[in-house]
């Protein structure tokens, strides 16, 4: 674990992440219809997380273990307009190869985004995952969250 | 195009059916007291039978003494997977279950009861195995779809106070073990540095690859397969695995040292051993490429009827010994050579629990029997027709029972021993004399 270091994306990390990024979103499609992933799904992937790289609201940390990259996790900051805190950070993808897993990584790439984000005024950390995804439930209830909102849907 | 193997199953199953009708089932329960006349059951049954009740209401450990619970195994099925028909539902897997349920006395002396049940959701049938605990010395579990059987006997195993097994994960993994063991030895290997290919990651060969991790398999040199290719931790679907079948994505993390990546042919390139138990073949094991193999290897092609590769075409591709799940091939590997044996020595030793520790040595009594009778090619596994083996079986799961701390009655493994021999015998002689006297009818008579 101590060789793997956890820093701010760069341009060369782009493939690599976006292969992270497409399995989670693949991932995603297996709970719920509504997350069936989309036609050129790598390109957008890797623009969404590019943009990342220009975007002072949107953040993205890679866990790079000897120059191959591992874990990633993108938050985006959010205005809450009329809630205290004013400023919320949004985990909004976060992914670690399976081997390396159970390790505290994941624990540990959030805990770095929250840091980052605190520095920028975030006052809160939430995370948006499909309902149908048990396993993401029990980790982030383990790491002390709960569920504050709800969003329901169907296709119209 | 007719296929090996199928004319025999085609006779067999106009019999089957036959019979079945005649016989109106297979097993049934018969009394073991004297009853003369109507009398006798003021003890058999009330009022004296309440003093029994009585004695094991005020310690329970009594009903594996004064009642038939010591010797009696409930076989639980939702019946969604049976035999290699899939889901036929509960009804439709009595039969077979009556059929397990005479092997189990034949070979084993063990009273066992089939319990076909019509619930299917996981959490309903670990509350419905639970309850029967009171009337049980042990539950077979049988013929239920993966991976829901991985998590019931999991679970099971952990909750309940009498062994829980469920004999296709591990009666087929400890055969398994027990003709690789011969093999390699046969072959001048040993186990944790023989590379061995899985092909096929059902539930026999997941309990396969568990069991060989604790007999000194390196999981490191096991590269499993199944019909995505080979099994990796980067694999597109592993996501999916650890949602849904945790099970097989842990023997992916910790499978395939190497890292090869491909299908059944890159696997085997340079292994020493395939154990196949995927769909029927022949073709899914090519010849060519068991001569990319290492020199004197091994392949066990277990599916039934028709093995993944036929043993002549695998010996003419240079294995050098070649075992399958046919009794019309030498060297078969078959789960009826375990549970009989397992279950005699688990309900004797009146075992809490069957672990991977005990199911190693019951693999180890099995390949040690065929040694003694003196192994080769042709012989790396004792047959069903050697009866002794079952009781020899019986007395390592005894045995080991002890040494694990698992067992609620302690003798030595001698004793064990005789005194599986003398149950098993004695079942086996009232069955003849049954058949003598023509209270069971002859299939010539019916």
């Amino acid at each position: 674990m101590s060789e793997i270091k956890i820093r701010d994306l760069k341009e060369e990390d782009l493939k690599d992440t976006a292969n992270l990024v497409i399995r989670l979103k693949k991932f995603n499609s297996e709970h719920d219809p509504l997350f069936v992933v989309t036609e050129g799904l790598e390109q957008k992937v890797t623009e969404y997380l590019s943009s990342a790289i220009r975007l002072d609201t949107r953040d993205v940390l890679v866990a790079d273990n000897g120059g191959k990259i591992v874990g990633m996790i993108m938050g985006e900051i959010i205005e809450r307009h009329f809630y205290e805190p004013l400023k919320e950070l949004r985990v909004t993808e976060i992914y670690v190869l399976p081997e390396y897993r159970k390790s505290g990584l994941g624990r540990k790439l959030i805990s770095s985004l929250i840091e980052k984000e605190k520095s920028k005024g975030c006052g809160m950390v939430t995370v948006e995952f499909p309902t149908e995804n048990l396993l993401a439930h029990k980790f982030y209830t383990s790491q002390g969250m709960r569920s504050i909102i709800s969003i329901y849907g169907k296709k119209i | 195009m007719r296929n090996e193997g199928e004319s025999g199953s085609e006779e067999y199953s106009t019999l089957a059916i036959k019979y079945a009708k005649k016989f109106l089932g297979k097993i049934q329960t018969i009394p073991k007291v004297p009853v003369t006349g109507l009398d006798d059951f003021s003890v058999w049954y009330t009022p004296g039978v309440a003093a029994v009740s009585k004695e094991i209401s005020k310690n329970k450990d009594l009903s594996f003494e004064m009642t038939w619970r010591w010797n009696t195994v409930a076989i639980v099925t939702d019946g969604t997977r049976v035999l290699g028909l899939g889901n036929v539902g509960p009804e439709a897997s009595l039969p077979v279950m009556e059929g397990k349920g005479l092997i189990f006395k034949y070979l084993g002396g063990v009273d066992a009861i089939p319990i076909p049940i019509n619930v299917h959701e996981r959490e309903q049938i670990i509350n419905v195995v639970q309850a029967l605990e009171p009337a049980f010395g042990g539950i077979n579990l049988e013929d239920i779809e993966s991976p829901k059987c991985f998590y019931l006997l999991e679970t099971l195993r952990e909750r309940m106070n009498i062994p829980v097994w469920h004999d296709d994960q591990l009666g087929t993994a400890g055969a398994t073990l027990a003709g690789l063991i011969n093999a390699l030895k046969l072959t001048g290997r040993r186990e944790k540095d023989t590379k061995l290919v899985i092909v096929g990651s059902g539930a026999a060969n997941i309990a396969t690859v568990n069991l060989l991790s604790h007999a000194g398999f390196d999981l490191k040199n096991i590269t499993m397969v199944d019909s995505h290719g080979i099994l990796h931790p980067e694999r597109e679907d592993m996501d999916i695995l650890m949602k849904d079948n945790p099970w097989k994505y842990n023997l992916a993390l910790k499978t395939n040292g190497e890292r090869r990546k491909g299908d059944i042919a890159e696997a085997m390139e340079g292994a020493d051993a395939v154990v196949a138990a995927s769909k029927q073949g022949p073709g899914v094991i090519k010849g060519e490429w068991v001569r990319k193999m290492e020199k004197r290897a091994i392949i066990f092609a277990l599916a039934n009827p028709i093995p993944e590769i036929w043993p002549n075409e695998a010996k003419e591709n240079g294995a050098e010994i070649v075992a399958t799940g046919r009794s019309d091939f030498p060297n078969q590997v078959n789960n009826s050579l375990v549970f009989p044996g397992v279950f005699r020595g688990a309900l004797d030793a009146r075992v809490t629990k069957i672990n991977e520790k005990m199911i190693v040595e019951a693999a180890r009594e099995l390949a040690r029997f065929a040694e003694e009778r003196g192994i080769n090619d042709q012989y790396i596994i004792p047959t069903m027709e050697e009866w002794e083996v079952f009781p020899r079986v019986a007395a390592a799961i005894a045995d080991s029972g002890v040494r694990e701390g698992l067992a609620r009655t302690k003798m030595t493994k001698e004793e064990f021993l005789s005194r599986a021999r003398e149950i098993i015998s004695g079942n086996r002689l009232i069955i003849e004399k049954m058949i003598d006297m023509k209270l069971i009818r002859s299939v010539t008579e019916i």
